[in-house]
């Protein structure tokens, strides 16, 4: 354990006075080009639980992004079953039991999937892991070979954005989804009403911001349950879960990339601020897209739009 | 467990007796040695012991081993004054032939890891050798008479490591009159005292601290998080010695080191979400020493020492903790015996032991040498937590005969046999060495033999990883050369190691997630040089050129992680006179061997890019090169002698990248820069 302590030292010393805690190359939280942002899973008939049994249908949904709000995604996802991997991307242990695409570049950004999860050729009813893997290809379909090197865009001029999720299948102790309960917008509650165009934005209910205005404040409120209790076995372990918040905006900078809320903090709300863009010449929507993960498999997401309005003569 | 003898030992035992018949035959046709016993390997005279006195700076000197097959020499003069060490002896053990750049920790000894050497302090292993992963050893180096290097063929008196050995000396207390001094640097501040009590007992004692926390919250960016507690690092060692009589002295020592950091992110770090709220390291040891030096008769010496201490160690890490708490004993008894006027017996036994409570809940151990993420991202795998209690004894005997054969060969054969109560295994390590004496400024030595090496603890742990793990082992041979040339003397050797049943991660790291399935290959030569130039000139020169390999399960052969092909330094100090000392060290080396990422795939569990690596170390960071200068001046004000230095590491700014930082998403990199220009200024005062 003394080498674990070096090991420690060392590794905070690196990431916080070299790299001064934040990724030095590029702001993970602007959403400056089409990205993955996440994904959320549920059992189908019990939307709380994020971890399915044998025999029953889950539903799993990954969610791209962009700062094009009319930006058209095609994708392709299959499912396996997980070998254990040290590092680099997830290996398929058995062949892909099945398999999704959409080469509709027009649909929503959303990739939607459901199955029903069959019995592991060698450990029924114990925990196992799916995996589930593919890419979207911005305004393209998705040619899906060998994941991950063969992937590719139809449209060879669109890059692929690969990603992938684990899902832990027959717990021990059932894992259910955190939720968002409410957001605020400077203290005035958000509500979830999605603008694309300058004249949804301008009619919309939503918050309206000046360009220049300075920092707002964005607060997310979870409720108390959101952090699930842990059964633990020695007095290190965390009591209860910890939650990771990841947001992102399409103009304008967030604080930062990630917030959280540690199982010992007793407030129930996170805030981060957001600074309006200088300068804008029409209304303009901007989109935030907000995903809370409990780091065990559970997540919820929320996206939300205000309206930008061009900074007073 | 029975232990295995694989049919390498067989076949070394063979080499063994094999090597000994030829060269008694060899010695039949050789000059037979001088009836008076010239040729008597030296016995050290145990109640005598040279005492090294001290200047400015470190008072250390880093000497030849007594036995084995390697010799490097660095006098007290060059340590005292090099540039780019602080004056601290044990970081000077970086520009010794055979010795790559280290990342702070133990050395890297011709190509082996740093856990696969050992540290002795006056013959007790060494639980941290550095502050501040590298800033300054622990122990004071004004209280040091040697720090022997053994960078492999080590002597059998040495064990459980398979790479090479530090064994760290202090020397005895001046006692002429009362000594006192005051030191002050940027890095620390440090008092010490020195003074006979009696005219048969002789005490010192030192405490140092470090000053960062003066500094620190400069150092740090306040929006991302606040500094609980700086880092602390401070050390302390006092030593009382008492002379029976002629013939037996007893030593008492108590020494001690503690660093501690405690941090706090307000919000969860861009690079590992889960490293969020407390980080906190702190590490601290204190041990007590009781050794005795006896002459027995004309031609028995006997060495005994008994080091019993507690360690400590917490660590936080966002939801991840650890502590533990040991006690730790050490016995060790060494009896030379001289006889037949020619021969020499080292005989005895060491002991090491301890007893462990600790708790742990973070990732799972993994492999780290060859893993380019040393573990799997946070988040995409369960947690591993123990509560456990370990107690493990490794008893050891070891035997070594020194035989002059003729005038000019001498031959060494020692056998060492250790037991460990934690994997229920003994090894049994054969080892020889001859030496050659080509005229009486020349000899050649030759070494060979076998060393064996318990896994790290954590590896073999019921219920947790593997309790069925074996020891592993290193068959070291080596050729070289020595000769003195007026005031220099060069050493030339080469090298090959084989290392087997090395302990790697299982694949996937799947349950029990380490087994003794690697094997290493390692060879190379090293050159050196050393000595006075002019009266006024000293200077040194050590260069290696090696490959180190390692092979994990049946994979491909692939580099070591710190495989350094070409590891060249250069050290000079020149006395200009009125107490003006002009130091500097220039070191060339390789970069260490790199894994590309060629690609990433967004994991949307941990809201993180998973790195695609090409092949493991097959690519190279860029050369590294760096330059320190020194200039010491002494004042004497009559009882006060006042000194102070003024030490640039880096001078010209070298930015020595070592690998890349990438951003989040893998798809922009920039090198990650080393240690910049970092000047270093000092006072000391003597009483």
């Amino acid at each position: 354990m003394t080498d674990s302590v070096r090991l420690a030292g060392a590794v905070v010393l690196g990431l916080c006075l070299l790299n001064a805690c934040d990724d030095p190359l590029k702001r993970a939280q602007d959403l400056d080009e089409p990205r993955v942002l996440g994904a959320t899973v549920h059992v189908v008939g019990d939307e709380t639980r994020a971890e399915p049994s044998t025999l029953e249908t889950v539903a799993v949904e990954f969610v791209a992004g962009s700062p094009d709000p009319f930006q058209g995604f095609g994708w392709a996802f299959e499912v396996c079953w997980a070998t254990a991997t040290s590092f680099g991307a997830g290996e398929c242990e058995t062949e892909p039991f099945t398999s999704f695409t959409s080469d509709d570049t027009t649909a929503s950004p959303r990739a939607q999937l459901s199955f029903r999860v069959p019995p592991h050729p060698n450990q029924t009813a114990q925990p196992s892991t799916l995996l589930i893997r593919g890419a979207f290809c911005p305004n393209s379909g998705v040619s899906l070979l060998d994941f991950p090197q063969g992937i590719g865009c139809r449209d060879t001029t669109s890059a692929p954005l690969p990603a992938e999720l684990r899902v832990i299948t027959n717990p021990v102790t059932p894992n259910h989804n955190p939720k968002i309960e409410i957001v605020h917008f400077d203290d005035t509650e958000w509500p979830a009403l999605l603008t694309k165009t300058p004249s949804e934005c301008a009619a919309s209910a939503g918050p309206r911001v000046r360009a220049g205005s300075g920092q707002h404040t964005l607060t997310l409120l979870f409720a108390d349950t959101a952090r699930e209790a842990l059964s633990t076995s020695t007095t290190r372990q965390p009591t209860r879960e910890s939650l990771l918040i990841s947001h992102f905006s399409t103009l304008g900078k967030l604080a930062r990339r990630y917030s959280a809320l540690t199982p010992d903090e007793p407030n129930r709300a996170i805030s981060v601020l957001w600074e309006a863009p200088a300068t804008v010449e029409n209304d303009t929507p901007v989109s935030f897209f907000v995903f809370v993960r409990d780091l065990r498999g559970g997540a919820d997401f929320v996206e939300l739009s205000l309206c930008l309005e061009p900074s007073a003569p | 467990m029975p232990n295995r003898f694989p049919p390498a030992i067989i076949a070394l035992l063979l080499a063994i007796a094999a090597w000994l018949l030829a060269n008694l035959a060899l010695a039949q046709t050789d000059e037979v040695a001088p009836a008076d016993g010239s040729q008597k390997p030296p016995l050290p005279d145990a109640a005598t012991e040279t005492t090294t006195e001290e200047e400015f700076g470190a008072t250390a000197q880093v000497v030849s081993p007594t036995s084995g097959a390697t010799h490097h020499n660095l006098s007290q003069e060059q340590v005292q004054t090099m540039a780019g060490t602080g004056g601290d002896a044990v970081r000077a053990i970086a520009i010794l032939p055979g010795v790559a750049r280290g990342d702070g920790d133990t050395p890297f000894f011709r190509g082996s890891a740093s856990d696969e050497s050992q540290v002795f302090l006056d013959g007790a292993p060494v639980p941290l050798l550095f502050h501040l992963g590298g800033a300054t050893s622990f122990f004071n180096s004004q209280f040091l008479e040697s720090v022997e290097v053994h960078p492999g063929n080590f002597s059998v008196k040495y064990g459980r490591a398979t790479g090479g050995i530090v064994d760290i000396k202090t020397r005895k207390p001046r006692t002429d009159r009362l000594h006192s001094t005051l030191q002050l640097s940027l890095l620390d501040s440090s008092a010490l005292i020195e003074t006979p009590v009696t005219s048969t007992t002789s005490m010192f004692a030192g405490v140092r601290r470090s000053n960062l926390e003066l500094y620190f919250d400069h150092l740090v960016p306040k929006d991302v998080f606040s500094t609980v507690a700086a880092p602390v690092y401070y050390d302390y060692q006092g030593l009382v010695r008492h002379e029976l009589n002629r013939d037996r002295s007893l030593e008492v020592m108590a020494y001690g080191s503690r660093d501690s950091l405690h941090l706090r992110f307000d919000e969860p770090n861009a690079a590992s979400p889960v490293l969020s709220g407390d980080l906190e390291g702190l590490v601290e040891f204190h041990r007590l020493s009781v050794r005795s030096h006896a002459k027995l008769s004309e031609s028995v010496n006997e060495e005994l020492s008994v080091a019993f201490g507690k360690q400590l160690g917490v660590q936080t890490f966002g939801p991840w903790q650890s502590h533990f708490s040991t006690f730790d004993a050490s016995l060790r008894a060494l009896y030379q015996i001289a006889f037949g006027g020619k021969a020499r017996l080292d005989t005895g036994v060491d002991v090491q032991s301890f007893r462990l409570v600790g708790s742990y809940y973070g990732p799972p151990p993994t492999q780290n040498e060859g893993n380019p993420v040393n573990q799997a991202p946070p988040g995409t795998v369960a947690e591993a937590s123990i509560t456990d209690t370990i107690v493990q004894v490794a008893p050891a005997w070891f035997a070594e005969l020194t035989l002059p054969l003729s005038r000019r060969f001498t031959q060494t054969v020692g056998l060492r046999t250790d037991y460990y109560s934690n994997l229920k295994a003994w090894t049994v390590n054969p080892r020889l060495s001859t030496r050659y004496e080509i005229d009486p400024d020349s000899s050649l030595i030759a070494a060979s033999g076998l060393f064996s090496q318990p896994p790290i603890y954590y590896q073999a742990l019921e219920n947790f990883t593997n309790p069925n793990l074996s020891p592993f082992h290193a068959w070291q041979q080596s050729l070289g050369i020595e000769r003195r040339l007026g005031g220099l003397k060069l050493t030339s050797t080469g090298f090959y190691k084989r290392l087997y049943q090395r302990v790697v991660g299982t694949a996937g790291g799947e349950p029990p997630v380490f087994e003794n399935n690697g094997a290493g290959r390692i060879y190379g030569a090293e050159l050196g040089a050393e000595g006075e130039l002019t009266e006024r000139l000293r200077g040194s020169l050590a260069y290696t050129v090696s490959r180190s390999e390692r092979r994990d399960r049946n994979e491909s052969w692939r580099l070591f992680d710190n495989d350094q092909p070409h590891v060249l330094s250069l050290v000079g100090s020149y006395k200009l006179g009125r107490g003006w000392t002009l130091g500097t060290r220039f070191r060339l080396t390789s970069g260490n061997p790199s894994t590309d990422i060629v690609g990433s795939v967004y994991d949307a569990r941990i809201d993180q890019y998973r790195p695609l690596y090409a092949g493991i170390n097959t690519n190279r960071s860029p050369t590294f090169h760096q330059l320190d200068l020194r200039a010491d001046k002494e004042f004497d004000l009559g009882a006060i002698k006042l000194s102070t230095f003024l030490e640039v590491m880096n001078a010209y700014n070298a930015p020595n990248a070592q690998g890349y930082t990438y951003s989040f998403d893998y798809k922009k990199r920039e090198p990650a820069r080393g240690m910049p220009i970092f000047p270093n200024f000092g006072l000391r005062g003597e009483l």
